[in-house]
This record gives C-alpha cells, structure tokens and sequence, in this order.
C-alpha cells in the first residue's frame, strides 16, 4: 500500500511546480488537487513551491505606463465605486482591512487581544479632520467592538513624528500612538479597546503638543 | 506607509490612498503586463482591471498569504496569460532586453549585499541555476508560458522542458530556504 501510495506521490510531484506556477492544465490540475487534498506531504511541498512562485513574480520587470494611464484609471475606477459604495459594503470592507491590520501586525502593542464582537449593521463613522476650520483629513472609525480607526491627514508641507490621542465620553484619554507624516501626508489606523460609542474626540499633535487637527465625533 | 496600511485606506474608500497605491504600483503593473502580452495597448487593459481587481478586492486581501506586492502582482500575471492565450494561437519566447536582463542578470556578493531590493535574494538564487533552467523557470514563471510552449520555444522534448522546471523550481527553493536559515 505503501509503494502504491509512494508512487503516486511521485507522480504528482513532477506536476507539482507547474501547478504552483499555474501553468497546469485540465486533467492533470485536478489529479494534484485530489491527491494533495488527502496527502500532507505533497500539500507542504506544495505550499512551498507555491510561496516560490509568489516570490518569483516579485522580479516581473517594471516599465513606464502610457500618458494618461493614471487618469483613465481613476476615471473607471470612480464610476464603478460611485454604483457599487453602499453602507453595508463598506462595513464589509472596514471589517476585512481591521483584520488586515491585525495580521499585519499593524495594530499597537499593549491593547485588548480579544476577538471584535460581531459587526452590527451599522456603517463606520467618518468625520473630517479640521485645523484652524480647514479640513485637513479624515477620521474613520468603525461599528465594531473595540473601534477601529483609521486616518489620513494631508496638510501644508510639515514632516515629522505625529501623535494621535482620543478622548472618551467619561473625559479618560487614550494615547493611541504615533506615525509619521511625510510632506504634509500620513495615514494610520489602530486598533482601540472600546467602542464606538465611547469616543468623543481625537487629536493629532506633534512633538511639542502642537495640535495639528482634531475631530469632533459627538452625535 | 506600508502596503497594508495603504490597502487598508483603499478599502476604507481613502480617495488619497487609492491615488498613492495607484501610483506606488503601476509601473510595475504595467511594466509585467507588457513584458507577457508584448503590446502596449493591450497592457494597459490587463494592467487597468488589475488594478480595479485590487482596489474592489482590497478588503478581501489576506496578510497571511504574503506582501501585497506578490497578490498585485499574481493578479495582473494571470489577467495578462489569459489575454495572450485569446491572441496567441502559437507561442513566441520573449525577444526583449527584459527577458535577457532577466536571465542573465549577474549577482556578484557586492551587488547582493548593498541592494535594498526584497527580491535580491531571489534574483542571486535565480543567477546561480544552470542557464537551460534559468530560461524555463522565467519564461514559465513571469511569461505564464506551459511546458508544452517552452519546449517549442527553446527547440527540446516536452519532457526536458518539464523536468527542467521541475529542477530549477526545487533548486531555487533549497537555495533560499537554506540562505534564510
């Protein structure tokens, strides 16, 4: 059983590069899928093959797009999103970047590890960020428990470390953290460990305490 | 700003985060998608629903399953294979300095150490397989092209084109597992 089961492996092996390249086809595609659904070495081989091929397209020549390609680009893309933007796709959305986040390592070290609550039907919260009664960015926060928020800030040319802290309702402010601002642009998002509701403002300041835009988010 | 920050924004409908993504990747789009297809038109479609592929898919993106960069990438790779196979009844290898540059680009130890480049290790293992390898691991891995079109392209049995593959995919792995460890 063994050597039957030996020799089959070896016959998906020397498909197996050519299925993580996806340049398999047909018949043969569906034998490596059948056999590596049921065989955990040939799956790892597999995994591994396919991490290789992910890497290799990383070497993929770059080359100057045509005049005009970022505008035509935008074109489209706008009129699409303008059809298809609705509040429950965009909480759909808001949700799978807060779990981007949290695989990227992207939220900050110290805050609540548990598991967000499920999502209510509510759409996130966006506010503008205002400085001196110009907008200068915006403010993001999502319906989930704990809150998501996330910002940009694009104003004037200043470069830096910016900081963000929010107040709470019960007046308890949270020092949420830094991120850096490059020509005037930055954007950032974190992970808080309360909800929504509880937010009453936020802050971005500079080093010296400097606000440099805040929002409101009283409803 | 990370990748994943700027394709978290681009699902949160961040207009400024769309423009950077936008801006941080086409060349490389577009510089992927022509070297597949070889028509500068035809490029610019594959590399244009690539990129409204990413931006509506953003919030689907898995971190877990490697950089943006390489699901960007593999997205525009597979738009552009399908677009050649509809043009393309027979197959034609890669006559343009990219290919060239691609599989015989030199990596002395001095160039590999000083380059910021992520892909620099790929690119010393990639340089150091026999060149007969080299050739099939590009052409099927960056062009998209099957064994049985790289055998006609490079003149050999449709089994040496597969074993070559199949070696320099298993060589090029053993090189990178064993160099990160």
């Amino acid at each position: 059983m063994n050597a039957s089961l030996g020799r089959e492996c070896a016959g998906v092996r020397d498909d197996l590069s050519e299925f993580a390249l996806g340049i398999l086809a047909g018949r043969d595609r569906s034998r490596v899928l059948d056999h590596v659904a049921t065989c955990p070495s040939c799956r790892g081989e597999l995994e591994s093959l396919a991490a290789l091929a992910d890497s290799l397209v990383e070497l993929a020549p770059s080359a100057e797009a045509p005049v005009g390609f970022e505008s035509r680009l935008l074109e489209r893309y706008h009129s699409q999103h303008r059809h298809r933007q609705r509040p429950k796709v965009r909480l759909l959305a808001l949700t799978g970047a807060a779990l981007l986040l949290v695989a990227s390592g992207f939220a900050l070290g110290g805050l609540s590890s548990r598991r967000p609550d499920s999502p209510s039907s509510a759409a996130p919260l966006s506010a503008n960020l205002t400085s001196q009664g110009r907008n200068v960015g915006q403010f993001w926060v999502s319906s989930e428990t704990p809150a998501w928020i996330y910002m940009s800030l694009d104003d004037a040319n200043w470069s830096g470390t910016a900081w963000c802290r929010v107040t709470l309702r019960g007046g308890r402010i949270l020092d949420v953290g830094a991120f850096s601002v490059n020509h005037g642009y930055g954007a950032w998002a974190a992970r808080l460990d309360v909800a929504r509701t509880a937010l009453a403002s936020a802050q971005v300041t500079d080093g010296s305490g400097r606000v440099l835009a805040s929002v409101s988010l009283s409803t | 700003m990370s990748d994943e920050a700027l394709l978290a924004g681009v699902a949160l409908g961040d207009d400024d985060a769309v423009l950077k993504f936008v801006r941080r990747y086409q060349r490389r789009l577009f510089g992927l998608a022509l070297g597949i297809v070889g028509d500068a038109g035809c490029a610019e479609d594959v590399a244009q629903e690539a990129f409204l592929r990413i931006l509506r898919h953003a919030s689907v993106y898995d971190v877990r399953r490697g950089p943006v960069s390489s699901w960007a990438l593999t997205i525009t790779r597979n738009l552009a294979i399908d677009a050649l196979r509809l043009r393309r009844s027979v197959p034609t290898a890669p006559g343009d300095v990219v290919f060239a540059n691609l599989t015989s680009r030199g990596t002395g130890p001095a160039d590999i150490i000083e380059s910021a480049d992520p892909a620099a290790p790929v690119w010393s293992a990639l340089a150091r397989l026999p060149l007969d390898q080299r050739r099939c691991v590009v052409l099927a891995a960056i062009y998209g092209h099957t064994a049985v079109e790289i055998s006609i392209m490079e003149s050999i049995p449709l089994g040496t084109a597969k074993s070559r593959l199949r070696l320099g995919m298993a060589r090029l792995r053993d090189t990178l597992v064993r160099e990160s460890s």
